[in-house]
């Protein structure tokens, strides 16, 4: 391959397998130090585990919206899909955590690519309302009378999380937040190995210009197709990851603000970008878990002659973002970096240069 | 001489308003045929029909073989290229990552890396710009890479609609030596859709004339032939 001289970027890469081994070791070093001295307390590791899983679900959606360029306001279902797989396999089925895991992604990419073929012809609002409709559908099916047996309709699924594994002295948070960890190193670096493949190409061309993708010969719907699939599975994975955090699962959890608070995350992270996930998986869960006592705490500090709703400040928040950071948080640090990085004073190769027209 | 491309009874029609009534037309291989005709007289529905992306009657004959009713990706692998007049640019994309899409899912690295050395070799400005992105590319380098891209399919057949549109004269002449040049060195067969008639004359071995969704004309771009289709297009005559 071409290393070109003048690429735009700043060279701030460490090599993916090593930072991947770093992060599932500080995860368990982390985990380890504090169940011997409770420095970090068991539920910040729950906190810190819902985050994560938050990030690995908007990095299912970046995938097919991000990179394919195909918006889905319907994440949620596959979601709620990936959860019920884990929570039946583990409750009906007593399966261990290592099978249920993939049976979770493998249901969850069938189902995606099931509905893919029909509503991936549609484009742009068609498609939205399509996969919104998934995501108001999938909760109401859960609940259908005749499936109460397995699903336990309205009431939902209890079941009991796996102890950890090689008898490891770690409190249930603790080491779940370590599996969180290891699932989401995988995760991203099978996205990321698909996204630098012929075939992210292939979806990345899809995104730019569908009509100008066919003509070079892309069969644009099997691409849009298998990404959507991809997609679905890696959402699913966080959802399977979520119920075993709570050892529950019922319909109402996997209402539409799940899909939407996905999209969020996406577009506040930074869309089509790997480290955006993580970002946008954490801003959806801090907002989730603060905006509430942020609201209180405003209101009580200043008097407010108004009641402050948590979704005001989501809603502040986010109009403040889409203007300051419209390519999201990742996108804008980035942007920084690059500035930061170009206007040094020996800044070596000279910017590449506005071409005459 | 053999037929690469036949093209018998083609008509299309826009929410019912007839855009091509019944043309029919020969690309004969190794050679360039240049589709001429003034504005809205159906060049660019032509090729879209050919390469199927609009609804069409009619039959298209590709290497012996009905191509009319395949889908648009299946004729791209099939060697028929259509370099369409806006270019197709994924801008977002590398110079390099542009010319990679059409090999993007056969898997053969080699054989990418030979095609692109190859088809590079007749675009020394794309060959310095392989790290750009392509939206930050002037429109004769944009022209260009859309055609380079075309030729990374390896095809059969190359369809161009109006190389030359929105280009500065002497961006066109670049753009036309090196279509030249690739005519020469492939013996690459050309279906040519230009507005501008001089060019697409001087470059052609045979040319049609359209006018309002029909054949007007057909013949070889001679001394003779020249005159007889300048007076078609321009004074429709």
């Amino acid at each position: 391959m071409s290393a070109p001289s003048h690429i735009e970027r700043p060279a701030i890469t460490a090599h993916p397998l090593l930072t991947g081994a770093a992060a599932i070791a500080g995860a368990l070093a982390l985990a380890a130090g504090s169940e011997a001295t409770g420095i970090v307390a068991s539920y910040t590791f729950l906190h810190l585990s819902l985050a994560l899983v938050m990030g690995i679900a908007v990095l299912g959606l970046n995938v097919v919206t991000g990179y394919a360029g195909q918006i889905s306001l319907g994440h949620g279902a596959f979601f709620a899909i990936g959860a019920y797989a884990m929570a039946m396999a583990v409750g009906h089925a007593a399966a261990p955590i290592w099978i249920a895991l993939p049976l979770a992604a493998i249901v969850c990419f069938c189902a995606g690519f099931a509905f893919a073929r029909p509503i991936l012809r549609l484009e742009g609002p068609y498609l939205a309302l399509a996969t919104f409709a998934l995501a108001i559908a999938v909760p109401q099916a859960l609940k259908y009378r005749h499936l109460e047996p397995l699903t336990g309709g309205a009431t939902g699924l209890h079941f009991v999380k796996p102890d950890a594994p090689f008898g490891l002295p770690l409190s249930p948070d603790r080491w779940l937040f370590v599996l969180v960890v290891v699932v989401a190193v995988v995760a991203f670096g099978l996205v990321r190995n698909v996204v630098q493949s012929g075939f992210g190409r292939s979806m990345m061309a899809i995104r730019e210009n569908e009509t100008a993708a066919r003509a070079l010969g892309i069969d644009t719907a099997r691409v849009k197709g298998l990404a959507f699939a991809l997609s679905a599975a890696v959402t699913g994975v966080a959802g399977a990851l979520h119920a075993l955090l709570f050892e529950f699962v019922s319909p109402d959890s996997y209402r539409f603000d799940l899909s939407l608070a996905i999209f969020v995350g996406g577009v506040v992270g930074g869309i089509a970008t790997l480290p955006g996930a993580l970002v946008g998986g954490a801003f959806v869960h801090l907002v989730h878990r603060y905006a509430d006592a942020v609201a209180r705490a405003l209101s009580d500090t200043f008097d407010l002659p108004l009641t402050l709703q948590p979704a005001m400040i989501y809603g502040v928040v986010l109009i403040c973002l889409v203007y300051l950071a419209p390519s999201g948080i990742y996108g804008a640090a980035r942007e920084m970096v690059r500035r930061w990085w170009m206007s040094r004073p020996n800044a070596g190769r000279k910017p590449a240069a506005p071409n005459a027209p | 001489m053999r037929r690469l491309l036949d093209v018998e009874g083609l008509s299309v029609s826009y929410a019912g308003a007839p855009a091509l009534h019944d043309i029919s037309l020969v690309v004969a291989e190794g050679y360039v045929t240049a589709l001429v005709g003034a504005n809205g007289a159906g060049k660019t529905t032509t090729l879209r029909a050919i390469s199927n992306i609009i609804r069409k009657t009619g039959s298209v004959v590709f290497d012996g073989r009905e191509i009319g009713a395949l889908a648009p990706d299946r004729i791209a692998r099939l060697g028929v290229a259509h370099v369409p007049s806006d270019r197709g640019t994924f801008r977002a994309l590398t110079v390099d990552e542009n010319l990679r899409v059409p090999t993007a899912l056969s898997g053969n690295r080699a054989a990418e890396r030979d095609d692109r050395e190859r088809v590079l070799h007749h675009f020394p400005r794309l060959a310095e710009r392989l790290g750009q992105r392509a939206g930050t590319l002037s429109g004769g380098e944009q022209q260009m890479l859309a055609i380079a891209r075309a030729l990374m399919l390896r095809p059969r057949l190359l369809m161009l609609d109006e190389p030359s549109f929105g280009l500065a004269p002497r961006v066109v002449e670049e753009v036309f030596a090196i279509l030249r040049r690739i005519r020469d060195a492939d013996r690459m067969s050309v279906l040519l859709v230009e507005q501008n008639l001089g060019l697409a004359l001087a470059i052609a071995d045979h040319a049609v004339v359209l006018d309002a969704g029909r054949v007007a004309l057909a013949g070889l771009p001679d001394e003779a032939g020249r005159l007889q289709i300048v007076r078609r297009v321009y004074l429709g005559a």
